[in-house]
This record gives C-alpha cells, structure tokens and sequence, in this order.
C-alpha cells in the first residue's frame, strides 16, 4: 500500500486507521484483475454479449467479493462499505467490463434484504458464487412503471436503465400493487418479458425491459416498506461504490498521463519539464485528492450508523465530486495526450468512455448537487 | 511551584472541553473573528490572559514556557481557537522566534528573548521578502558585513506583516556574496527596529489597512551576538521550521466565513429563489466541505503520528482559490451594490462583501504562492522534472 499522500495513493492509503486487511484485499484485486491482462481487455467485449467474461466473473465470486457486505451467516464476506469502495475502485483502475458495482450494490444487497427466505437462500447463493447473474430493474421508462395484476399474479409495464442487462440472467423487479411496492424475480427467459439494449459509450449495455403478463412469482418482501427500504439502501450503496470506481478510473488515467509525459520529447525535453503541464497535472491531482476525501467521508456516514437522510446526502456529495473530478481528469488527460489521445488504439480514450458511463449513471454531478441541496436544505 | 501539567496525557476530549470553556470565559467577545490583521495594542488582553494561563505558546517547550503540546493536542489548540473566533495574535515570535531560538539558539539568546516574548515585551515581525526576493528567496540580497564585534546591514525588506507595531525583527540577510548556491551564503539575524538607520514604513493594502510594511536598513549595526546559529547556516534553519503547521495554510476556515456570508447575503436578497444562485452557492458549500474532509483527513493522520509531506499543498490551493470564487459570488450576487466599498446593508444585515472579496484576494499570494504550491506537488510529489 503506498504512504499516505504520496503519488500513489488511493482510497487504502487515505483511509483513517484502515483494518489490516485493506492492503491484502487491495493488492489480491490487482493480482486477480492483471492476471487476465490490461485496461486493453475491455476492448474484446465491446458491443458484445455478454459484455464481460465468464471466467473473471466466477474468480470475483470465488474471491467473496460479491458478497462483500452480505454477512457470513448468509454466505458472503461480512465486511463494510470501505472494502466494497476499495475492491470497486480497483475494478475501476482496470476498467473492468465485469459489472461488479451493479450486482453487488444493487442486486444482491436487495437479495440478501429479501424478508422472502424461500427465495432468499434460493438466489442468494447462486449469485454469490457467480453462477447467477442478477440485475436490479428500479427505474421507470419515460414515465411507464411496472405494475402487478394481482388477479394474475403477473407484471405488466416497463422499465428501464437497467445493468448489468446483456449478461443478466434475471431482473429483480419493483412494481406497484394496491399496497404499494413490491419486488419480484422474473428469469431473464421469462414469458411475457422481452428485453432491448442500448449501446453505452464504453461498450457495456443498458437495458429496457417490457413486460406483457410476465409471472411475478412471490414477492421477495413482507411489505411495501421493507422493500422500499432495501432498494433505497441498494441505491446508496451503488452510487457510493460508482464514485469510488470513477476514483479508480480517474486514477489509472492520471497516472498514464503522467507517465506519458514524461516520456514524450518535444522542442528537445520531456513534456512534463514544462511549467504549464506541471500546474495542469498538480490540478488534476487535487481533483483525485478531493474524491478520494468525499468518498471516505461519505463510507463514513454510511457506516457510522447515521440517518437516511445524512447518509444520503454525503453519496451525494460524493458522486457529484467523483463525477465531476472524474470527467475533468479523463477530458485533460486526452487532451494532454495531444493526437494519439484521440485513437481508438491508444488506451487513454477508454478511460474518457467508461468515466462518461459511470458519471451519468445513478445521477450525475449536476442531478446529486441539487439533491445535496434538497437533502440538506441551507434554509 | 506548581509542577506544569501534562496536557499531551489528558484525553482528547478532556483536554478540548477544558479550552473551550476558558476560552469561552476569557476571549474579550467584540473581538470575535475581525476583518483584519489587530495589532498587539488592539489584543492585548487576550494575549496578556493566555501569558498569565501560561498559554500562549502551544507549541514551545514546557521548559521554555510553552504547553508542550504535541501534534494532536496542538491540533485541537488550533481547532478551539478557530471555532471560537479568536483574532490571530500578533505570533511571528511564537510561531517562530521561539522554536528558532529554541532549536538553534545559544543559552544567552534563549534566556533573553523567550521571557520577553511571553510576557508581551517584544513584538516580533518577520524580515525575509525583498523587493527583488519574493517566491525566489534565495535571492534575498540584504547584506550583513561583519565589522569588529558587529555586522553592518544595508538592503531592504517589504511585505513585512505588522512590522509598525513591532521592535524587533528576525531576518534573513546575506553574509556570503561568493557563496557556490545563493542558499548558502544566508543567516538568521536577530535586530532591534529601533536601532539607528532602521526606517519602518506602513504600506496601504487594497483593502485601505496596514497590515504590512517596508523596512528599510542604511548601516544598521546589529551585534555579532545577534546571530542564529552559524554564519550562512540560515537557510536550512528557515526550511526546518516550516513545520506541520502548514497545513493550518489549508484550514477551511476561511471559506467556511465567507460562505456564511455568503448566505446571509442571499438570504436577506431572497437570492435562493433564483435557481442558478442555488446551484451556485451548492457548488460552493459542496467545495467547502470536501475539503473539510480531506483537511479533517489529514490531521487525522497527523494525529496518529503521520508526516506532513508536500502533498498538504494541496489543500492551501484549494481552500483559497474556494474561497475566492466565494467572494466572487458574492460580488455578482450583489448586483448593483457589488461595487459598495463599505459593507452593504440589505434586509437585517451588513455584509462585508467587498471587504472579504479584496481580503480573498492575498490568500492565494502569502504563505508560498500558489503557483508556487501548485510547482512543489509537481516537482516533489509528483516527480516531475525540474
């Protein structure tokens, strides 16, 4: 792990009195990641189903990072949202095509949530191992939401945004029903369900989901607000897991950029010698060092047992940080690059494209500044 | 004799209650958080109130006078004191002087100076820029030639906070013309300003205060015994006092202030209607509070015994380049009073939106530009080349 404040520090080093095994899980996740090649890997997935591979997937499961916050009672790793951040900001160093944050923050915290123990320990364990791909459907299309006719016991309506979706194997549903919220789990090869998918400007997919009298089996809760609860709680954790991948992303990219030019002569030195590039890299430094500090606060809120509402409100601030800080550092780094930034072959623009994709998931900048402001009000 | 007590053993907390409460008892209240710099004359009482409580020098030796404290304790000092409002002191002598002294110093400089600045005797101001020796120091070009049991200084030093209200001055002259790197041909000189041929004059800042002043020395004959430590060893000195201090450069504190005043301004205009005021002022308590983060972060690992490395740049940039584009905001926020020199009345407040848009103005200048800064994470975290 690098010392504190030196260049190479990322979330690990930051932390305030970090557990011992914060080193050894870092470095585990860069082992198994560089084992299966370079941010260069993402390429051979690009546009292609099922957008990740298999073989990487099922190593994230046997390492227990899928389920990184599931307690060991129920056959995860029982740890915290500071472990979740670290292994998800390595991803992102990597730029991993795997849908790590996706599934782990969003669809199996709301399975391992699920009050239904029948289906509980029928999908938990599955997707623990990585044999079950699932994806969380929460957001309504355009305004058209799911909805349960209990008569049939089926949905009916659309969603959309949903990831992982091309490799997904079932979508847990939120659908409204006369007392409220409910969630189902509805395979992918569902009757009554058909799935499209849009292009994402990293090659990874998003997914609108139509269902047309697809069965909804049980439902996965009790009641509306324990369901409520746990996809409110998925969400957080996902947002605060996409700032800590942009992190990782924003990282990698700054590093590379350093590297370059450093290496790159003109006018007879290294570009890095000119006062310019220095003031513009020790910008683009402060940036990561600002994320970085609004993460761990924001793990620090989370874990600290505070109200929704504060909790809340420091993912907020995160994200709008991580995106921000990350965007500002993907777009510099291209241009510092000069022309060879601008290829599809050099590695720099994958950097650009995934720090797009994650900022504008789950919220972007602007969308989570105004809901800081909402969730905290100045007046 | 009352044997001083320990405060690095107390519990962190203990030790904050117990300062906020004799600061809360003690700090004269019309004196809380002024828009400016005070002299000694306009402080006095507070700073003759932490002499007596023995208080007054966080940082120094317990031997010497000072509390002792290490980083951790003196980190909540710092932190009370900042929450509370108190005026910054008249501190170059504590900041400075003292650890000088008490590092490099001989047994006679210790004993005749460390008493007197305690006790409010002397006020120190700090000789280092010159009119030609400003983010390249080492340039400095004040000259001490040894002459008998004397050196005889000429040159001239500027920018020398609260230099009218002080009488002593502790410099960096040049002792070595020759010298193979400009650094090493410096030393640290100690000189009275009423000593013949000093000429002190005020110089008029943009807010219209003295806070800083040119010096000037025409054959000032300053005793041999004056000398820090050896000749032309000044510069290292200089650079070894440059403590963990420096991350109070970064303190949130100040775009904290100018963000609540901020925000009486909007509040008394009803400029939160306006959405883009909103989102504007979000951005700005959004910056305000990463880095409160990132600053609590750091002292955090001060705490637990962490170096300061040339990283904390980071935040000194930031705090104060946030701070402008506060005080930018409220200049625009304003609107047609955003040229009002005098603090604006609107609704139930005055504000002081010029008074704190020209003060942001030095922030970004004193303490190592931040150019300068933005040079040091470059070079020394960075690895860039040179």
């Amino acid at each position: 792990m690098a010392a504190y404040g030196t260049v190479d520090c990322g979330l690990a080093s930051l932390a305030t009195n970090p557990p011992e095994h914060l080193t050894m899980l870092e470095e585990s996740a860069d082992a198994l990641l560089t084992r299966h090649g370079d941010v260069g890997r993402v390429r051979a997935y690009r546009g292609k189903r099922p957008g990740f591979d298999r073989d990487v997937w099922r190593e994230i499961a046997e390492a227990g990072w899928l389920g990184v916050l599931v307690p060991e009672r129920d056959g995860g790793i029982g740890l915290g949202h500071l472990e979740l951040c670290v292994l998800a900001e390595r991803l992102g160093a990597a730029l991993a095509p795997e849908p790590y944050v996706s599934v782990t923050a969003l669809a199996i915290s709301v399975i391992s949530a699920a009050d239904n123990a029948e289906a509980r320990e029928r999908l938990l364990p599955e997707a623990l191992t990585g044999k079950l791909v699932p994806a969380l459907a929460w957001r309504p299309d355009n305004g058209s939401d799911v909805t349960l006719d209990r008569a049939a016991n089926a949905l009916t309506g659309r969603k959309s945004l949903v990831s992982p979706v091309a490799g997904a194997d079932g979508f847990l549903v939120s659908a409204n029903t006369p007392d409220g919220m409910a969630a189902f789990w509805v395979p992918r090869d569902a009757d009554g369900l058909s799935v499209e998918t849009d292009l994402l400007a990293d090659g990874s997919f998003s997914g609108r989901l139509s269902f047309a009298g697809a069965p909804a089996g049980e439902p996965l809760f009790r009641d509306s607000a324990s369901a409520g609860k746990a996809f409110e709680q998925a969400v957080e954790r996902a947002r605060l897991a996409a700032s800590a991948e942009m992190l990782g992303v924003m990282k990698q990219a700054f590093d590379m950029t350093r590297d370059y030019l450093q290496q790159r002569t003109q006018f007879g030195r290294p570009l890095a010698g000119f006062q310019t590039i220095q003031h513009r890299l020790a910008d683009l430094f402060i940036q990561h060092r600002l994320a970085c500090a609004s993460v761990l606060e924001a793990i620090r809120t989370m874990e600290g047992g505070a109200e929704a509402r504060v909790a809340a409100a420091a993912v907020s601030a995160a994200k709008a940080r991580s995106s921000d800080a990350g965007l500002k550092i993907v777009r510099e780094a291209i241009q510092l690059h000069g022309a060879i930034g601008y290829t599809d072959e050099y590695d720099i623009g994958l950097f650009l494209k995934r720090a797009l994709v994650l900022s504008a998931w789950l919220g972007n900048a602007k969308f989570h500044r105004r809901r800081f402001a909402m969730l905290d009000p100045v007046v | 004799m009352t044997i001083p007590l320990d405060y690095n053993a107390m519990p962190d907390d203990a030790f904050r209650r117990e300062l906020r409460a004799w600061i809360e008892a003690n700090y004269p209240e019309e004196k809380r958080s002024p828009p400016r710099r005070l002299v000694y004359a306009e402080i006095e009482d507070w700073f003759q109130a932490l002499s007596k409580k023995g208080w007054l020098a966080p940082g120094w030796p317990v031997e010497h006078g000072g509390m002792g404290l290490g980083p951790s304790k003196y980190v909540i000092y710092v932190e009370e004191m900042e929450r509370h409002g108190c005026a910054r002191l008249p501190d170059h002598a504590i900041q400075m002087v003292g650890p000088l002294l008490i590092n490099y110093g001989d047994a006679a400089q210790k004993a005749k100076y460390l008493p007197r600045i305690l006790a409010g005797e002397d006020i120190w101001c700090q000789g280092y820029s010159e009119p030609n020796a400003g983010s390249d120091l080492a340039s400095l070009r004040t000259e001490a030639v040894r002459d008998g049991d004397d050196y005889v200084v000429n040159g001239q030093k500027i920018w020398t906070t609260l230099a009218h209200s002080a009488n002593w001055i502790f410099m960096l002259v040049r002792t070595d013309k020759a010298a193979v790197r400009p650094q090493r041909g410096i030393s640290f000189l100690l000189a009275p300003l009423t000593a013949k041929g000093v000429t002190v004059r005020p110089i008029t800042n943009l807010k219209g205060d003295q806070d800083f002043c040119e010096v000037f020395f025409d054959n000032v004959r300053v005793p041999v015994a004056n000398l820090v430590g050896k000749e032309n060893e000044g510069w290292a000195m200089a650079k070894a006092l440059l403590g963990y201090e420096r991350i109070f450069l970064g303190t949130p504190r100040l775009p904290g202030y100018s963000l609540n005043r901020l925000r009486l301004l909007c509040e008394e205009l009803g400029a939160f209607e306006d959405t883009a005021v909103l989102d504007q002022f979000t951005q700005h308590r959004l910056d305000v509070r990463d880095l409160t983060s990132a600053f609590e972060g750091y002292i955090e690992h001060i705490r637990n015994g962490g170096e300061v490395g040339p990283d904390v740049s980071f935040l000194k940039i930031w705090a104060t380049e946030v701070n402008q584009r506060i005080t930018d905001t409220m200049i625009e926020v304003a609107g047609d009073l955003g040229g009002f020199r005098e603090d604006i009345a609107v609704g139930n407040a005055e504000v002081d939106v010029m008074s704190e848009f020209l003060r942001a103005r030095t922030s970004t200048i004193y303490g190592g530009s931040n150019e300068i800064q933005r040079g040091v994470i470059a070079k020394n975290v960075l690895g860039l080349p040179t």
